[in-house]
């Protein structure tokens, strides 16, 4: 082997790292508190007795689940471009990342709502709780609590998904490493590390997912 | 035939048999009793391995048997063990599910596999169903595959884990009697019952369990007519 | 409007259908390569007695749905290279593919053995067989049955997964998109017709995923 590693040089730009890391955290949390509010109407429009309303949030869920996250990402970065609309790149890649995030989550949601047995609304409404009360009661809480570790582990997915977004020149953590490595070319090492801060978020999210389910819900699950 | 010699076992912390020892003779059939979580199960599946022992030895046939070991595989095959929920293999056929392990366990040749297999049904009262799937038959029909699985591989010896406890009460009937007729015609059998009928009328002793320990043993009539251990009293009377 | 249709011919479709075939080609080399490291993660992962190998098995499979499959790649498509090792492009980006469907297949397999009741195991052990004899003969027919919808799930994630060698420079059918789009500026159209693309190639996957799932909901 006639390469010699240099860890020094991610090493050194330790800080430059935790700017990015930050900003990937800020991109993939916004995208994934829009995209659940997305996902909750996406869920709702999935369920809806109005066929318009199924239709579009069908082809919507089918048409991200079934492309990749980096095409749809120069789809909307170039897409923009071309009708002379012109943001930033981070800006796009929180749009699409939330676009990408909410259809995967209406999935989720809706799995969620629909596990919930319709005899217990009946019981719900039969014990003389009014509609909001029902679904306060008999269908919030029990939702949640199914839809959280999906939920939990889509959120992580889509916080290592957001590397991609270093493709467009968005500025996040992965792109701080592209920057590195073409002034510095230790592309291994400093991919390496950079891995390694990804792990290790997402292992921390996941610690945070898990702690936080179970002192909501009172739920004991192992890690998500 | 059989023979555990102060048989010791602990689940994590749980001391579950508390020095057992028993013999069983060739031919003879043996009935064990108790209450739940007495152990009696557990006496069960120490004998064919699946559960291993920290102290005591268990013998069969002369053979003694280590859990987790190799050679316990070779006992397993002179050894039928019968479950309470059947466990049969839920994508074979009736008629699979008794030959398979003959073929694949004792290499035997597939045609020979079959007609043992078509005979041990036979026994069982199954020859119309040799080509149905377990998802097809009532509880009492699975359990007698399971039963004819078992035989199917002329073990030396039978070990009946409750096998009726999971079946709803008229589908019964059919199994203990297909045991009674193994029993009849000499096979060395150990059975965990509830069935306190079956148990007069078909076992050569009876040995009560409680809380881990042989309370007490003896010839099955003077079991249920005089028993003296005061556990046993009180467990016969709340079965009758 | 008119803008987006210089310069684009059929010749550029037919640039991206081949490029479709060569994601087609990267994603049977990664599953069946893929299957056999799946198969061993999944198999050491159920092993009652050796805590030390679950636990390998355990953290490949963390290792591998932790970090993002754009690092996976670089790091592999890099480190192979110093390793010294000169391999033909195709080989080199299908590595880390290899791995990532090992870690992903691998967690499906587990799912799969899991989902066969003990008492299946205990009947036959009980009746004599082997190890290899119980996961071929008990095991392979339940776990199987279990296991195929959300295989084909995941190959919808690998179609998706080989764009990202777009970033190695390999020309796959995102990077064809791209080199398309560069060189007739009609972006819009092109990369719509990558999307419909791989549309086409994992919607029918979607769809028998979701139908068998449905069937084995109801055989169960």
């Amino acid at each position: 082997m006639t390469y010699t590693f240099h860890w020094e040089v991610p090493l050194r730009e330790l800080p430059a790292f935790l700017w990015g890391a930050l900003a990937t955290l800020e991109m993939s949390g916004v995208a994934c508190l829009l995209g659940l509010l997305v996902a909750t109407c996406g869920a709702l429009a999935r369920l809806s007795k109005r066929r318009f309303l199924r239709g579009a949030a069908t082809a919507y869920v089918e048409a991200i689940r079934n492309t990749p996250f980096i095409v749809q990402l120069f789809y909307v970065y170039f897409g923009l471009v071309t009708f002379g609309i012109n943001l930033e790149a981070f800006t796009v890649a929180i749009i699409t990342l939330t676009v990408n995030c909410g259809a995967y989550s209406t999935e989720i949601i809706r799995a969620g709502i629909q596990s919930i047995h319709r005899g217990q609304t009946e019981a719900g409404l039969s014990l003389g709780m009014t509609y909001w009360q029902v679904f306060r009661y008999v269908i919030l809480m029990p939702t949640l609590r199914v839809v959280w570790p999906p939920l939990a582990s889509q959120f992580i997915a889509t916080m290592l998904g957001s590397s991609v977004a270093s493709q467009i020149s968005a500025e996040e953590l992965t792109y701080a490493g592209m920057m590195l490595e073409s002034r510095t070319f230790r592309t291994f090492e400093i991919f390496f590390f950079i891995a390694i801060i990804y792990f290790l978020m997402a292992r921390l999210f996941s610690f945070l997912f898990s702690l936080t389910g179970q002192k909501v819900f009172r739920e004991a699950w192992g890690q998500l | 035939m059989l023979k555990l010699e102060e048989v010791h076992k602990w689940f994590g912390s749980l001391h579950v048999l508390k020095g057992i020892s028993m013999t069983v003779s060739r031919g003879e059939v043996v009935v064990i009793v108790g209450r739940s979580g007495s152990g009696k199960s557990t006496i069960l599946r120490c004998i064919n391995g699946l559960e291993p022992i920290q102290r005591g030895r268990i013998e069969v046939d002369g053979e003694v048997v280590e859990a987790h070991s190799r050679h316990v595989r070779k006992i397993r095959e002179e050894v039928g063990f019968v479950f309470q929920s059947f466990n049969l293999f839920p994508y074979y056929t009736a008629l699979d599910n008794v030959s398979l392990a003959l073929r694949i366990v004792k290499k035997t040749p597939s045609a020979q596999a079959r007609s043992i297999a078509e005979e041990m049904l036979g026994r069982v009262g199954l020859s119309d169903k040799l080509e149905a799937y377990p998802d097809r038959l009532s509880g009492g029909q699975q359990q007698r595959v399971a039963i004819a699985r078992a035989l199917a591989m002329s073990p030396k010896l039978m070990l009946f884990d409750e096998v009726t406890s999971a079946l709803d009460p008229e589908l019964v009937g059919e199994v203990l009697k297909v045991m009674q007729d193994l029993a009849e015609g000499g096979m060395t059998m150990v059975v965990v019952t509830h069935e306190m009928g079956f148990a007069r009328r078909v076992a050569d002793r009876v040995l009560f369990i409680h809380e881990g320990q042989i309370a007490e043993e003896g010839p099955t009539e003077q079991i249920f007519t005089a028993p003296q251990n005061e556990n046993l009293r009180s467990f016969i009377q709340s079965i009758l | 409007m008119p803008e987006i249709f210089i310069a684009f011919s059929y010749k550029d479709v037919l640039y991206l259908l081949q490029a479709a075939l060569v994601t087609i080609a990267m994603c049977a080399m990664a599953f069946s390569c893929g299957l056999p490291v799946a198969l061993l993660i999944g198999l050491i992962r159920t092993a009652r007695r050796i805590p030390a190998l679950r636990w390998i098995g355990w953290a490949y499979v963390e290792v591998f749905r932790g970090t993002p499959l754009l690092m996976q790649i670089f790091i592999a498509y890099f480190g192979l290279s110093i390793l010294g090792l000169q391999l033909p492009r195709f080989v080199a980006v299908s590595i880390p593919l290899i791995l990532y469907t090992g870690a992903y297949m691998g967690e499906i397999i587990r799912a799969g053995v899991e989902a066969v009741p003990r008492g299946q195991w205990e009947a036959g052990s009980s009746l004599g067989m082997s190890y290899p004899q119980l996961l071929g003969y008990v095991v392979a027919p339940v776990a199987v049955r279990v296991m195929i919808p959300p295989s084909v799930g995941f190959l919808v994630q690998l179609v998706k997964g080989t764009s990202l060698a777009y970033v190695v420079g390999y020309v796959e059918l995102t990077r064809a998109g791209y080199i398309v789009s560069q060189s007739t500026y009609a972006t819009m159209l092109v990369f719509t017709i990558v999307g419909v693309i791989y549309f086409g190639i994992n919607y029918p996957l979607s769809l028998v995923s979701q139908g068998l799932e449905a069937r084995l909901k109801r055989h169960a």
